[in-house]
């Protein structure tokens, strides 16, 4: 049996549409066939159904939004909006989908996905029981498994057509989660499916997995040995860096080219590397590398800590004051540099400047600790 | 990480000398600006690492096949470029502009050739305009080089010398536009597809017997000969015309012949080219003394207005000529218009001075052609508000282009082409010490055509009047060499679709996989042609292979615009499976035309 109130298989045509719509080759024509042009409306499209058209307008040149504006009219609007909330189903984007609800832009995929989604365990597993087509069963495993974890199988993965690898890595990022006992089985269908990782958007798939499996030492990549994306490398060095394990860190990071877009990424995971193996004077070249003002902020802030006489007072003091509002662990980490060089001044004037921006609870106590009248350097 | 190697330190004569000559072992044209010893550099301002770095991002995040560089500056660019392990992959075209000489022999760099493999990186110097279009041609000839052309990176805001920079920022604009033009210039054969197998295979009898322009090379000695052109101006050479007609030979294109006629002036050859069917401009063929000296790939309808005895086999480079005729003697340039056609034919004939009427390439005051060439004007004009081919491409967009006065003329993109196409023929000519004429240069009107001269069509009294043009007998065997061939067509066509069928098999299974860049080189080589085709039909089906390649290369290099390498191979290897998808559809409409002509040619 399917989902109540549901047309069989409603899942099927977006999700196809999302897998050709990834590995590059659109059906509705050659308007849309660059990568930059793809991006572009994806981006776009989300941004149109979930904040609204006027972030849309001042966000795109009005030329790209006229012509993709053009194009995403009556059916092909509601195709492109199907696609873009089977996206969401498959991401987990609650606030997403949340959003398609007011729309009723697809009101029959949103009811099949309520159906799964709010389910228990019982009713899950009757409804998936029914299911004959393999996408949609794939998918509607997915949004099981999120909500009943105890229903999957090894087989789900396995039985997740190669045309949807997107199910596939999240249906992995589950088992890692939840099931630990399903480890090996995510190990066993990454060595037999790298395929569809890497057909389709490689790095920003593989990433996060590698990130996830790390966690799992039965679990390598070895079978992926000179394929990664830089990206993926990146992710990988992050991950050995957050483990106290610098020099793994160090040696990955390294292999990211100077002209990668994610070189300074690179940069600061080497920096911060170089620092945890104490060799700050090697950091600050890795510092000198970084063009992007907000990753150089990022290490110089760690590098203030641990050696001062590279990175001034005003130098910490300027970076606390470009901090944005999500970065309160940035502004947090100049503060304790200020106060450990006993400038307690400089951070007064910097929690009284910015006591506002804050809405993370640890940063507001520490503001308001500095800001206390009897504060003094004991704090 | 690795960082960019530099061009500070200081060259060893030694060093020097050895890498000047391993350079100008790999590229020799660039022999004459390598002084014997290393020159100083002159003033080229240093980039900053972060300026150079934003500057190459884009292409080295790509892997996209071709990268510009336009100016050498101070050979900081390349250097970085060879020195990225994903840049170092794809091909290299550096512009050495006028003004940056001796810039390039002081910093010509030796680790750019310690990086260097050898055939990556190519080196154009362009001293001048007409060294733009001489690059453009010599550099991206043919489909195997133009396709990369769509997913090029430019890189063209970097310091130079202060005249190269000069040249650049006068110039930049001239270059994009004719490598733009330049995925225009396939070739024929993807013009016709399919259709110029099956016209020239129903043309084969009438044709393929006569004798070729090879055979004819020389035959009239150093006559001087008139090519003539649909343009406005024709209108003032007419009396020149008429009275030149016995002294000198004159070359007509397709649309004139009708209107030369009607002012009495009867040229000996005339040169279709558009495959369509359009007997309008032909129907006083009969009137005429003219010799048939098109393409094989015209419609037959035209080429049976030309009696057999009047007709000459013209014999182009692209793949279909050498399976009708494998060894014409002489093989020339087709162009994209029968005024082109005309230069190259009438540059075959003999080896004397050829002059050019008619080639305007521009508008005139009062219309696109010469009234009397009505057929191509009506023609235009129905093209300009039709063709939605030639108008995604900009084939018709208006274009202000070099004049012979002082001023640019109004011309179009297609026209440009010609010009282009016309320039590069008397390029070749002029190696071999013969001189194009253009009249039009004379009176300063019109578009300029570079590598030409300004002359005036000669004196009639000062010419011998032309003995009667005979043409050597007709060759009966050449066609049935051909049938001997094209009688296996059916059966080839046949394997060639298992072929197919075989590799979209296969294909398939390497999409559900991770293909290689390597599984992708494999399957185009199994691609390029079938060993199951008769050896003598490959040319026949490669011609056609080229026609649907004429697209997905392109998109496909375009797709390769990403930094992933999987999802670069991936793009290749599905291109292919397109490219086998519509080649077997393809197969499947033209086997019925291939059993024609299988029964025809028996």
């Amino acid at each position: 049996m399917t989902a109540p109130d549901l047309a069989p298989n409603a899942l099927a045509e977006p999700l196809r549409a999302l897998s050709v719509w990834a590995s590059g080759h659109c059906g509705y024509g050659h308007h849309v066939r660059t990568e930059v042009m793809r991006g572009a409306l994806s981006a776009i499209l989300r941004r149109l159904v979930y904040f609204g058209l006027e972030d849309g307008f001042t966000r795109y040149h009005s030329r790209e939004l006229l012509m993709y504006l053009g194009l995403a009219t009556g059916t092909f609007s509601s195709y492109l909006a199907r696609i873009v909330l089977a996206r969401a189903i498959v991401e987990d984007e609650r606030e997403v989908i949340g959003a398609f609800a007011s729309s009723h832009a697809a009101d029959d995929l949103l009811a099949w996905f309520a159906a799964y989604d709010h389910a228990d365990a019982e009713r899950a597993g009757a409804l998936l029981a029914g299911l004959v087509e393999p996408e949609e069963r794939a998918t509607a495993r997915l949004v099981v498994a999120r909500r009943q974890p105890q229903l999957a199988e090894a087989q789900w993965l396995w039985q997740v057509p190669a045309e949807v690898p997107q199910v596939a890595i999240a249906l992995c990022a589950q088992f890692l989660t939840r099931r630990p006992d399903l480890v090996h089985a995510v190990h066993a269908w990454l060595i037999e499916h790298r395929t569809a990782l890497f057909c389709i958007e490689p790095d920003d798939l593989l990433a996060p997995l590698v990130m996830a499996s790390a966690e799992h030492p039965q679990v390598t990549l070895l079978p992926f040995a000179d394929m990664y994306g830089e990206q993926t490398v990146c992710a990988s060095a992050e991950w050995h860096l957050e483990h106290h394990e610098p020099a793994a860190a160090l040696e990955l990071a390294g292999r990211v080219r100077p002209l990668s877009r994610h070189a300074d990424h690179a940069h600061v995971i080497r920096g911060l590397a170089l620092i945890a193996l104490q060799r700050s004077e090697d950091a600050v070249e890795a510092l000198a590398a970084i063009d992007d003002a907000d990753c150089a902020d990022l290490l110089a802030v760690a590098l203030a800590a641990v050696a001062p006489a590279r990175i001034d007072d005003d130098a910490v003091a300027a970076i606390a004051g470009r901090c944005r509002a999500d970065q309160p662990e940035r502004f947090v980490a100049c503060l304790k540099v200020l106060l450990g060089r006993r400038e307690l001044a400089i951070a007064r004037r910097l929690a009284a400047q910015r006591q506002g921006d804050f809405a993370h609870p640890h940063a507001q106590a520490v503001i308001t600790a500095i800001l206390a009248p009897g504060a003094a350097m004991s704090a | 990480m690795a960082q960019h190697a530099t061009l500070s330190a200081p060259l060893s004569a030694t060093t020097y000398a050895a890498q000047r000559a391993q350079l100008i072992g790999t590229m020799p044209h660039l022999a004459a600006l390598l002084p014997a010893e290393p020159p100083c550099a002159p003033a080229v301002r240093v980039m900053e690492r972060r300026e150079l770095r934003a500057l190459l991002m884009p292409a080295a995040n790509t892997h996209a096949e071709l990268v510009m560089v336009m100016g050498w500056g101070d050979g900081s660019v390349p250097l970085a470029l060879l020195g990225d392990a994903v840049c170092r992959q794809k091909r290299l075209h550096v512009l050495l502009f006028a003004g940056e000489e001796q810039a390039f022999a002081a910093t010509f760099a030796r680790p750019v050739l310690e990086l260097l493999s050898g055939s990556q990186l190519t080196v154009s110097v362009i001293e001048d305009e007409q060294g733009i279009a001489d690059m453009v041609i010599g550099c991206y000839p043919h489909h195997h080089h133009i396709p990369p052309l769509a997913g090029c990176d430019f890189i063209d805001a970097h310091p130079l010398t202060a005249p190269a920079a000069a040249f650049r920022a006068q110039h930049l604009a001239r270059i994009n536009e004719l490598l733009a033009d330049r995925t225009q210039a396939y070739g024929n054969d993807i013009i016709d597809s399919f259709t110029g197998l099956i016209q020239a295979s129903r043309n084969a009898r009438q044709l393929l017997p006569a004798p070729t322009i090879g055979e004819l090379a020389g035959r009239f000695g150093d006559i001087p000969v008139i090519s003539i052109a649909a343009g406005p101006s024709v209108k003032r050479r007419l009396d020149q015309l008429r009275a030149l007609q016995d002294r000198c030979i004159l070359i007509a294109c397709d649309a004139a012949l009708h209107g030369l006629l009607d002012q009495g002036i009867d040229p000996h050859f005339v040169t279709p080219l558009e495959r369509l069917g359009n007997l309008a401009m032909f129907t006083r063929a009969g009137e005429s003394r003219a010799i048939y000296a098109g393409l094989p790939v015209v419609h037959p309808d035209v080429v049976g207005r030309f009696s057999a005895e009047r007709t000459v086999g013209v014999y182009c480079g692209d793949a279909l000529y050498p399976w009708l005729v494998p060894d014409p003697g002489r093989r020339i340039n087709a162009g994209q218009s029968t005024g082109v056609l005309s230069v190259t034919v009438g540059a075959a004939l003999t080896t004397g001075p050829l002059f050019l009427v008619g080639h305007d390439l521009a508008r005139g005051e009062n219309g696109s052609h010469w009234e009397g060439a009505g057929t191509a004007g009506d023609a235009w004009k129905e093209a300009k508000q039709r063709s939605e081919s030639a108008k995604m491409t900009g084939f018709y967009t208006d274009r202000l282009i070099p004049g012979n006065g002082d001023e640019a003329v109004r011309s179009t993109m297609c026209w440009d082409h010609f010009r282009t196409e016309i320039a590069y023929e008397a390029q070749l000519l002029k190696a071999q010490g013969r001189t194009v004429y253009n009249v039009n240069a004379h009176d300063r009107i019109f578009a300029r055509i570079d590598h030409t001269a300004a002359a005036p069509l000669p004196d009639p009294a000062s010419l011998p009047k032309l003995p009667t043009l005979t043409l050597p007998a007709r060759e009966p065997a050449r066609f049935a060499q051909w049938s001997a061939r094209a009688s296996r067509l059916p059966e080839d066509g046949h394997a060639f679709r298992r072929h197919l069928a075989g590799l979209r098999a296969d294909l398939g299974v390497a999409l559900k996989g991770v293909p290689t860049h390597a599984a992708a080189a494999g399957f185009a080589a199994r691609l390029d042609l079938c060993a199951e085709i008769s050896e003598g039909n490959r040319g026949a089906f490669a011609y056609f292979l080229r026609s649907a390649l004429h697209n997905s290369t392109a998109e496909m290099h375009n797709r390769r615009r990403t930094a992933s390498s999987a999802r670069s191979a991936y793009a290749m290897v599905e291109t292919m499976d397109h490219l086998c998808h519509g080649l077997a559809n393809a197969m499947d409409r033209l086997q019925e035309g291939l059993e024609e002509i299988a029964r025809d040619c028996t």
